[in-house]
């Protein structure tokens, strides 16, 4: 369960991120986390993935404060969640089996253990057939998808996304959709930032609207408040 | 650490250095410079400390006895001598052996003998010569330790090398603490020149870093790799000098055997290539050892901060 309590987040210089934010999430949910561009949603998720500490607030992930944690702990926490990148930040000199299993080697997993899962991983997110191709020779909805696989390859209990059909055509977008909701069946936590009303409204979830860093609506439902 | 995970580590520690080729070899062999400096001035320090405690053997004080005091009370003046600060080793030579071995060292042969004691008859050495050799721990405490034997009556005249103890411990002590500083700034400067390797070898997969870092990878599991890579290029970096101060080392050995008299280069002795290379080898190691780890440590910091 992750549950923020008057989270603030304020930049340098005064940029407000996020304002007084109270959230909480349980487990199993699958969530939309919607709004302008500027309106704070990466902010949220990398609140909760722990890149930036929050202002004041607190943010406590399976009970446990996570505000202040050192190195050591934080990395034991990140390894409950996957992030799929904006921009998926996939590895350009390894193939997308190489990435995957990456994931997993980052965490001292044993190579048998890498052996079994990844194909498995690349096989649910429908990618066993490029195993062998690098980053640059697969479309952006196939490496988006591999940026999926790296992001549950360690079977986190949170999955975490941002943007994940922004650079992608309709179809793309509706298989990743269709992916990330096949993930949450699983029983994963999954939270996605996005501002593609058309997947939202279609979708009918929990969405949770953020404006100018404050939450203005959190029901299920569509897009609009 | 799973000894597994140590494995691919070490793998990909050869392969940053196999990517960064070039910045790797220069920094290899500025690392050797380094410590050839290193190895050189090593060699100077020691031999000179050696040579400069060799002499302070040989720098004794030597009190000659007044003709008062009897043979018996010798020892327990000798012990009296042997418990004064700072002696190391006291010798009672009486006036039969000073002449013996005055004869010895001078190395003349039986007919001069007659000669010399001819010439010696003032100060008759089997008559009045009976002394105590006094050495010292350090002999630059000479002059004040003499001061201290000039008060005692049982001496009549008392010799030492004032000036030689002094200079020489002065010289010791200034290429000592020279060379010391000399190689702390060596060891600094090849830290750095790792440092910035390693930093480049960390920029190219800085990327790598902080994805690792975000999936959950600990900060030591994300140094190995780096910390590898800095202490596989001080090993590398202390080869080199290691060979060329063996070869460099031999020559000048030979070079003084050769050159010198046998009386000279036992007098200016120069440590064995095993005194040195006994020290060297290992020092080398642990420099370069120690430099790559620090090198990679302190490259790492900035992209450990995610
Ligand atoms: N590192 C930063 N330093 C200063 N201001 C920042 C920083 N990151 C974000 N901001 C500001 O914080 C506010 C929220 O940004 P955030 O990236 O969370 O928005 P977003 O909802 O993700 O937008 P988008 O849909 O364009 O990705 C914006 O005004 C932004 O300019
Ligand atoms: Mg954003």
């Amino acid at each position: 369960m992750i549950e923020l309590q008057n989270v603030t987040k304020i930049y340098d210089g005064n940029v407000i991120g996020v304002q007084d934010a109270n959230i909480k999430i349980d487990q199993g949910e699958f969530v939309f986390l919607v709004g302008e561009s500027g309106s704070g949603k990466s902010t949220l998720l990398r609140l909760l993935i722990k890149e930036i500490n929050p202002t004041s607030g607190k943010i406590f992930i399976d009970g446990q404060n996570v505000t202040r944690l050192r190195s050591r702990k934080t990395a034991k926490l990140r390894r409950r969640m996957g992030f799929v990148f904006q921009d998926y930040r996939l590895l350009p000199k390894k193939t997308v089996y190489e990435n995957v299993a990456f994931a997993m080697e980052a965490i001292e997993e044993t190579q048998r253990r890498i052996r079994r899962r990844v194909p498995r991983v690349l096989n649910m997110v429908g990618l066993a057939h490029k195993s062998h191709n690098f980053p640059n020779e697969i479309s952006g909805g196939e490496q988006q998808r591999t940026a999926i696989a790296r992001a549950v390859a360690n079977n986190p209990v949170y999955l975490l996304a941002d943007e994940p059909t922004g650079n992608l055509d309709p179809r793309n977008a509706k298989e990743v959709m269709d992916l990330m909701e096949h993930i949450n069946s699983l029983g994963t936590t999954v939270i996605i930032a996005t501002h593609d009303k058309e997947t939202v409204d279609r979708m009918q979830k929990r969405v949770i609207h953020i404006m100018d860093g404050k939450v203005v609506k959190d029901a299920k439902g569509g897009y609009d408040i | 650490m799973k000894l597994r995970s140590v494995k691919v580590c070490v793998k990909e520690g050869l392969q940053g250095i196999s990517r960064n080729g070039w910045m790797v070899t220069a920094s290899v062999l500025t690392v050797s410079a380094c410590l050839f400096i290193f190895g050189i001035v090593y060699c100077i320090v020691m031999n000179v400390r050696s040579f400069a405690n060799n002499l302070d053997d040989n720098l004794g004080i030597v009190a000659f006895l007044s003709s008062k005091v009897p043979e018996e009370s010798v020892p327990t003046l000798l012990d009296q001598i042997r418990k004064m600060d700072g002696v190391k080793e006291v010798q009672y030579i009486s006036a039969e052996e000073a002449w013996e071995s005055f004869k010895e060292s001078m190395g003349f042969g039986e007919q001069l003998g007659t000669d010399m004691v001819n010439r010696l008859d003032q100060d008759n050495p089997l008559a009045d010569s009976a002394s105590f050799q006094i050495y010292l721990y350090d002999a630059g405490d000479q002059e004040a330790f003499v001061s201290q034997l000039k008060t005692m009556p049982q001496f009549r005249r008392i010799q030492y090398a004032a000036e030689t103890a002094a200079v020489m411990s002065n010289i010791n002590r200034v290429i000592t603490i020279g060379g010391l500083v000399l190689i702390l700034l060596l060891i600094i400067i090849a830290i750095l020149l790792i440092s910035n390797t390693i930093k480049l070898s960390v920029y190219v997969r800085r990327e790598e870093i902080e994805i690792m870092k975000y999936i959950g990878a600990t900060d030591s599991f994300v140094r190995i790799p780096f910390v590898v890579e800095g202490i596989m290029i001080g090993i590398l970096g202390s080869i080199l000098p290691a060979v060329t101060i063996y070869f460099i080392y031999r020559a000048v050995l030979t070079l003084v055997v050769r050159q010198f008299n046998e009386t000279f280069s036992q007098m200016i002795h120069f440590l064995s290539m095993s005194e040195i290379m006994r020290m060297l080898i290992p020092a080398f190691l642990v420099v370069g050892i120690a430099v790559g780890i620090l090198g990679s440590l302190f490259s790492l910091r900035k992209y450990l901060k995610v």
